[in-house]
């Protein structure tokens, strides 16, 4: 495989890929604002940046993820197919495979990687990035290996997806509002330009490793999968919080009525957390937990 | 960009891919247990990976990110909604279309649709198919942005859109071949990518910004899912109507 051909015809793609909406932001660029962007020449390096940053790492790619993944793949495969469906030596490797290479694949996602460090400067530093990319990382982990299963015993798709939905609507229209967004967008970022060759090349595979399975038809579905359980996991993250938040609130206050029997409120040395600071005002770090409250549930 | 942040930079994505290298050396080792094959292009593969990642991160941060929250913000200020929408609609459409994974998953659909039968086999017809199909997700991310940037200017909740959304893609998806529900779901899922999904969500923090009574983290996002979404009914609805074909 010649690299610098490769790398040639790579820039080719993403030059393309990146034209269009060049032309349009241009476009709008001139005819709105009718001045070059604030920073011009630090927009033009930046996209110097993109085009090459996106170039090498396609090649990259190309030449040692994806590849890897997809013999590792068919050779785990061919495994389950000489071992026979015994559990521990034959499934249960693929499936190991399949979660960890999604968790950590997510993990090199550029997108997610810009977005979420996007959202911890939003959200004034609330919002850990690297907490957030290992939840969606945990979530398309997920999504990967139900999408093995379902290539491995030929589960319908629909099926899955259906159960995913039904999971995913009561959640995202009950859950505090201002984590629904993102959490909804997260399986977008995920599936970008590491994850979706990546599922790819992987599901083709092992479709092709495993007798009576289609590769065209078994093949598609992984990527849908990766997509919506990301929303999932964020969602029951975001609820499983919000629950948390509310007993803390309820113990305070039922330790402030005690601390009001007992003595003046205003010696209170910890703050109330989220009850008065309004939730569009960012927390610079998370409310201190008062220690009394740690001994209420070492007791309990 | 100076040395000494290209430096950090590099330090945090060596971070970020310091995982999977180890999955992949504990599987080849424990598992597979045979010494990989061509692993010198491979370790040049994963330098290029770590060089990429870091360029392409800080080009995101440094160009569409100001770009895409500039323009919104100086539209929004414009105060025209029919010139902001037809932006989204733009927007989504410029950066979906050229897609190398959705060209690649479009390639595939039309070979799955060639071995059901549903088009003849030929490469005219194969190329064909796959350009409508490009067309028709880059055209529905237009109408998702578009859908997304209307919601933001309103003030309603993503949730209901979304949710709305995924219910009506599971009731199609009843309704269709298994084939093309599959086809259909993934060109929504691989057509989200590395250049589109930072421009949305630009577009969609930007405005939540400039707009009063609008967070951006609450606001600005939801955009993405929306667009995710939209390929996903028109490849669905447009199986519908053209049945299985003889399968």
């Amino acid at each position: 495989m010649n690299v610098a051909l490769q790398i040639a015809s790579t820039t080719l793609t993403t030059v393309r890929d990146i034209a269009p909406i060049a032309v349009v932001l241009i476009v709008f660029q001139i005819a709105i604002v009718r001045r070059p962007p604030a920073n011009f020449r630090r927009v033009l390096i930046g996209i110097g940046h993109l085009v090459i940053g996106l170039t090498l790492f396609r090649v990259g790619l190309e030449m040692s993820i994806i590849p890897i993944g997809k013999e590792m793949a068919a050779q785990l495969a061919g495994t389950v197919l000489n071992r026979g469906d015994g559990f521990f030596r034959g499934v249960l490797p693929l499936c190991a495979f399949a979660a960890l290479l999604g968790f950590t694949a997510t993990l090199i996602e550029p997108s997610l990687i810009a977005i979420a460090d996007r959202v911890r400067d939003l959200s004034g530093g609330t919002l850990n990035a690297w907490h957030l990319r290992l939840m969606v990382a945990a979530g398309l982990a997920g999504g990967l290996l139900l999408g093995t299963l379902r290539v491995l015993y030929g589960i319908p798709l629909e099926l899955l997806a259906l159960g995913l939905i039904l999971l995913i609507a009561p959640m995202a229209l009950t859950a505090p509002r201002q984590f629904v967004p993102l959490a909804l967008d997260s399986g977008g970022v995920a599936t970008s330009v590491v994850v979706v060759p990546l599922i790819a090349a992987f599901g083709l595979a092992v479709a092709e490793t495993l007798p009576g399975r289609d590769p065209v038809k078994d093949g598609f579905g992984l990527i849908v999968l990766a997509l919506l359980m990301p929303a999932l996991t964020l969602l029951i993250y975001a609820h499983i919080t919000e629950r948390l938040r509310r007993l803390q609130q309820q113990r305070n206050e039922r330790m402030e009525g005690r601390s009001q029997c007992s003595s003046s409120s205003s010696s209170r040395w910890w703050k109330t957390p989220g009850s008065k600071t309004s939730s569009r005002q960012p927390e610079t770090q998370a409310p201190p937990e008062p220690p009394s409250s740690r001994a209420d549930v070492e007791k309990d | 960009m100076n040395p000494r942040a290209i430096a950090r930079l590099l330090r945090q994505n060596l971070r970020d891919l310091l995982p999977i290298i180890l999955v992949i050396a504990f599987f080849q080792w424990v598992v597979v247990g045979v010494p990989m094959a061509d692993a010198g292009m491979r370790m040049v593969g994963l330098v290029m990976v770590l060089l990429g990642l870091t360029f392409f991160v800080s080009g995101l941060e440094s160009s569409i990110f100001p770009i895409g929250e500039g323009l919104a913000d100086a539209l929004a200020r414009r105060g025209s909604v029919a010139l902001l929408l037809s932006f989204a609609f733009l927007l989504g459409f410029g950066s979906t279309f050229a897609e190398p994974a959705l060209a690649a998953v479009a390639d595939q659909a039309a070979e799955a649709a060639a071995t059901s039968g549903i088009i003849g086999h030929v490469p005219e017809t194969l190329s064909q198919y796959s350009l409508m199909l490009r067309l028709a997700s880059a055209a529905a991310i237009g109408v998702g942005v578009t859908i997304g940037v209307l919601r933001i200017v309103k003030g309603w909740p993503a949730a209901w859109f979304v949710v709305a959304g995924y219910a009506l893609v599971a009731l199609l998806s009843l309704a269709g071949t298994d084939t093309f529900v599959g086809i259909a779901m993934d060109a929504g899922a691989a057509a989200t990518s590395a250049t589109n999904v930072p421009l949305m969500t630009a577009l969609g923090v930007g405005l939540a910004t400039i707009m009063r009574g609008r967070s951006p983290l609450v606001d600005g996002f939801g955009v993405v899912a929306l667009a995710s979404i939209m390929p996903m009914l028109t490849i669905l609805t447009a199986a519908l109507f053209m049945g299985s074909g003889p399968a």
